[in-house]
């Protein structure tokens, strides 16, 4: 219901507010809205003095996160789970 | 469905083989061909330790899950529908072993639903109550202090929105992918993403001010 709501003032409201486009935040970057509501969006993220700051944060925040990347798998991985398949198999 | 039979090439090891550059025979495996499923272990077993060591956050529990993983995926091939890619199925049954772990150990150091929700940006007609800066560009500069933070945070997360997270933001698997193998919609991983990643925001505010 809340998404339903959350759609229809996305598609009727002439300027969306800085809830409706944190709302769909994760459309937004993944560029999956339609291109008309996008570009409404990106207007608004690039004015609005609110939504600045906080979509900057939360860009960053997504970019740490990726940059804190893999962590490091031990060296014999793939070669001690070889080994545990074929003993288990052998034994099965 | 009686257990593949295992061949020469998953009893002996192949230390010359460079499988991990070839693709993957989805008719092989689904065969039981072992050296099909050799490849699929050495393709997919990083990508799968740092999926699994992220949620119960211990690098030996993480390897003794993986090794069970793929035991059970090789005792389930004949259950594999093709409704999804392998590498996601396998995902799925790793993930599912790792939740079960985690429930087991009662390794639960981490943010409650009601923290997440606190962690959330509130808004008064249509604008947000808090109002937001920049953050500091010399704190964010410490790189190696950085990493700590966001590793740190990241931890804090329930394991629900640290899945996640971890698949679609760390591992850049798609949403449908992740949808799939946590057997949720589209919709609800949209969601806990962006609870995650604004709880995340929220916890990393306080260093980065």
């Amino acid at each position: 219901m809340r998404d339903f709501i959350a759609h229809l003032r996305r598609v009727f409201r002439p300027e969306p507010t800085c809830e409706d486009v944190n709302h769909f935040l994760v459309e937004y970057v993944e560029g999956v809205l339609d291109s008309t509501t996008q570009a409404r969006y990106k207007s608004h993220l690039e004015r609005c003095p609110h939504c600045l700051p906080y979509f900057e944060q939360y860009k960053m925040t997504l970019q740490m996160m990726k940059a804190d990347g893999p962590c490091e798998a031990p060296e014999q991985l793939v070669e001690h789970t070889l080994e545990f398949l074929r003993e288990r198999i052998k034994s099965t | 469905m009686p257990l593949p039979k295992p061949t020469q090439s998953i009893l002996v090891p192949l230390k010359t083989q460079k499988s991990t550059q070839r693709t993957l025979d989805l008719e092989a495996l689904l065969q039981g061909d072992p050296a099909a499923f050799e490849m699929l272990v050495r393709q997919e077993s990083l990508r799968l330790f740092r999926v699994i060591v992220r949620i119960v956050n211990d690098e030996d529990e993480a390897e003794s899950i993986l090794q069970e993983t793929y035991l059970q995926a090789y005792k389930r091939l004949h259950t594999f529908r093709g409704e999804s890619k392998v590498t996601t199925w396998l995902y799925a049954i790793g993930i599912n072993l790792a939740r079960a772990s985690l429930r087991k150990s009662r390794r639960y150091d981490t943010l409650s639903d009601e923290d997440i929700e606190r962690l959330q940006p509130g808004f008064r007609n249509g604008t947000y109550v808090d109002p937001y800066e920049h953050w500091n560009p010399q704190k964010l500069a410490e790189q190696a202090e950085r990493k700590r933070l966001v590793h740190a945070a990241i931890n804090k997360l329930p394991p629900d929105y640290r899945m996640v997270v971890t698949l679609r933001d760390i591992e850049e698997l798609s949403t449908a992918e992740v949808a799939q193998i946590l057997n949720i919609s589209d919709g609800a991983v949209r969601v806990r993403l962006h609870r995650a990643r604004q709880a995340l925001r929220a916890l990393l505010d306080t260093y980065f001010h």
